[in-house]
């Protein structure tokens, strides 16, 4: 009963660890046998980054949108509607900004890379990889997770200045808020310590995306609940909600240090 | 690594055994694969002819036994000699497993791509002549996705012979492929021993018509063990009682069918067709 409940589930997770960590290292190592890496490395941040911005535009703007209108009302109770710009900028730098990109990232470019991984790895592509000598997970794999670590933190950025636009929009532009308060709400709240804590998250959560959306596709044929395309569908799904549920704990962990 | 330049590759199985973690598939097997011939590995479904083809290629680890390709023992070789090796491997799996997120030319394209330090403009050369070769130059950027079962095959050929390898494995090159096709591929593969006659060419199968237009040899293997490893001609006129057998089911393969009559279901079923 004990076993069943909580010793099998804690190796399991243990074990499980072990194996994403090993897959990480192989992703690292693998990188100085990679031909044409930065072309590779260029193709992925055009995946990762440059086709996310339109949907990081729109999050960001309504994000800012959104946390301007209820953060007037709220501080206007308060009549401190003048710490509306630090209110905005320091939620959106701290915490929506790094989350919210890399959640939707997760959901948009990780579930196609599980998928894309999943079908490479059921109709033998990875077999065929192998065979030819190029490594699979330096094929796969180790371009994507450079061009994580380059575009997560691009992407955050364009959410934080995208949500502070948004932020203004809301309370300067609808609500009527004076717009050098605002700016000055930021100016003088925003320290350089947010703002590479900002980055540091995003760099930790681009490697968590990447680790389990292409771990989940690269591993599809071992899993026990399901195989072939349904296997795909169910890692693809696994992936995004992994990555989400890491993305949240690796935040309030990163926050409790950064504080 | 003399020997892994040596223009031949020939394979020798001695009381090999493989298998997965719970299970031997291939059992103490001994078997010859002759240099420049074309060898064809017969066997009813799940008697171990993949699992032995994935021991040829590394995928799947030797348990006990040598097997030696061009004379050298591949469990002993070092990491570095074995991927030298595979490296001279021509492989064309059943679908073809062309990467779908490249199209014909980048796939084909790939093991020079990725070996060599050819400029761009002598690959793609060679490229288009081996499409041409096998018949798909005007497919050469279309996508995996875009293509026939047989085309798809085809583009897996060239994909495999771009590096000219030594040493050629099919794997079923006319499952799933009409009568026609299936005898276009035949033709194919017998033109690609023509073309490069040093080449060693083993073929998975179970179409005994494309065995006995292409084959020279044939290996054949019942519950993982070589019952039969002789040439074409001692294999189809054996008196053993096995491979009599292994032949008139092949044929009875093509006779009809008996259909299941199960009155139940055609009753449902007539029932569902009044209720529409």
């Amino acid at each position: 009963m004990i076993h069943s409940l909580f010793i099998n589930p804690f190796i399991k997770l243990i074990d499980s660890l072990g194996a994403t960590a090993l897959f990480l290292f192989d992703a690292v190592i693998a990188t100085k046998n990679v031909r044409h890496l930065f072309s590779k490395i260029f193709n992925q941040v055009f995946v990762i980054g440059a086709q996310s911005i339109f949907v990081i535009l729109l999050i960001g703007l309504f994000t800012g949108l959104v946390l301007g209108l209820q953060a007037f009302y709220a501080m206007s109770m308060f009549e401190a509607q003048g710490m509306l710009g630090s209110l905005i900028s320091l939620t959106l730098i701290r915490e929506m900004g790094p989350v919210l990109t890399a959640i939707m990232v997760a959901a948009r470019a990780g579930s196609a890379m599980t998928a894309e991984i999943g079908v490479m790895r059921i109709s033998d592509q990875v077999d065929a990889l192998e065979v030819m000598d190029i490594h699979p997970i330096g094929y796969m794999v180790s371009p994507r997770l450079w061009a994580a670590l380059i575009s997560f933190p691009l992407l955050t950025a364009i959410f934080n200045i995208i949500g502070l636009i948004g932020g203004y929009l809301s309370a300067c532009v609808l609500l009527g808020l004076n717009a050098g308060r605002y700016m000055s709400g930021i100016e003088s709240s925003v320290m350089l310590s947010d703002v590479t804590g900002c980055f540091l998250k995003s760099l930790v959560f681009a490697v968590i995306v990447i680790l389990i959306c292409c771990y989940q596709g690269y591993f599809v044929h071992t899993r026990r609940d399901s195989k072939g395309p349904v296997a795909v569908g169910n890692a693809t799904t696994s992936a995004v909600v992994t990555s989400c549920v890491l993305i949240l704990i690796a935040d309030y962990v990163l926050s409790s240090f950064l504080l | 690594m003399d020997s892994l330049l040596q223009k031949t590759w020939d394979i020798r199985i001695e009381n090999l055994s493989a298998g997965y973690k719970d299970k031997t598939i291939i059992k103490s097997m001994n078997a010859h694969i002759p240099a420049r011939k074309i060898t064809a590995v017969l066997g009813e479904s799940g008697c171990g002819k993949t699992t032995l083809l994935k021991v040829f290629l590394g995928l799947i680890p030797v348990q006990n036994g040598k097997l030696y390709i061009a004379d050298k023992d591949i469990a002993a070789l070092s990491e570095k000699s074995f991927r030298f090796m595979r490296r001279r491997f021509g492989v064309l799996f059943q679908d073809g497993a062309l990467l779908s997120s490249l199209n014909l030319i980048d796939n084909v394209a790939l093991p020079l791509r990725e070996h060599t330090k050819l400029p761009q403009k002598i690959i793609n050369k060679a490229v288009l002549e081996t499409l041409d070769l096998v018949g798909l130059k005007e497919a050469a950027y279309r996508y995996p996705s875009e293509l026939s079962g047989g085309m798809r095959k085809r583009a897996g050929l060239a994909r495999a012979i771009i590096t000219e390898p030594p040493l050629l494995f099919y794997d079923e090159p006319t499952s799933g492929l009409d009568p026609i096709t299936s005898m276009k591929m035949d033709q194919l593969l017998l033109d690609m021993q023509s073309y490069y006659q040093n080449m060693t060419t083993v073929l998975i199968t179970h179409d005994m018509n494309s065995v006995k237009r292409v084959a020279d040899h044939i290996l054949l293997v019942k519950d993982g063990i070589a019952h039969f490893n002789g040439t074409k001609e001692d294999f189809f006129s054996s008196s053993d009682a096995y491979i009599k057998n292994f032949l008139e089911q092949q044929e009875n393969q093509e006779q009809k069918h008996t259909l299941p009559d199960n009155p139940e279901v055609r009753k449902a079923l007539d029932e569902w067709l009044k209720s529409q």
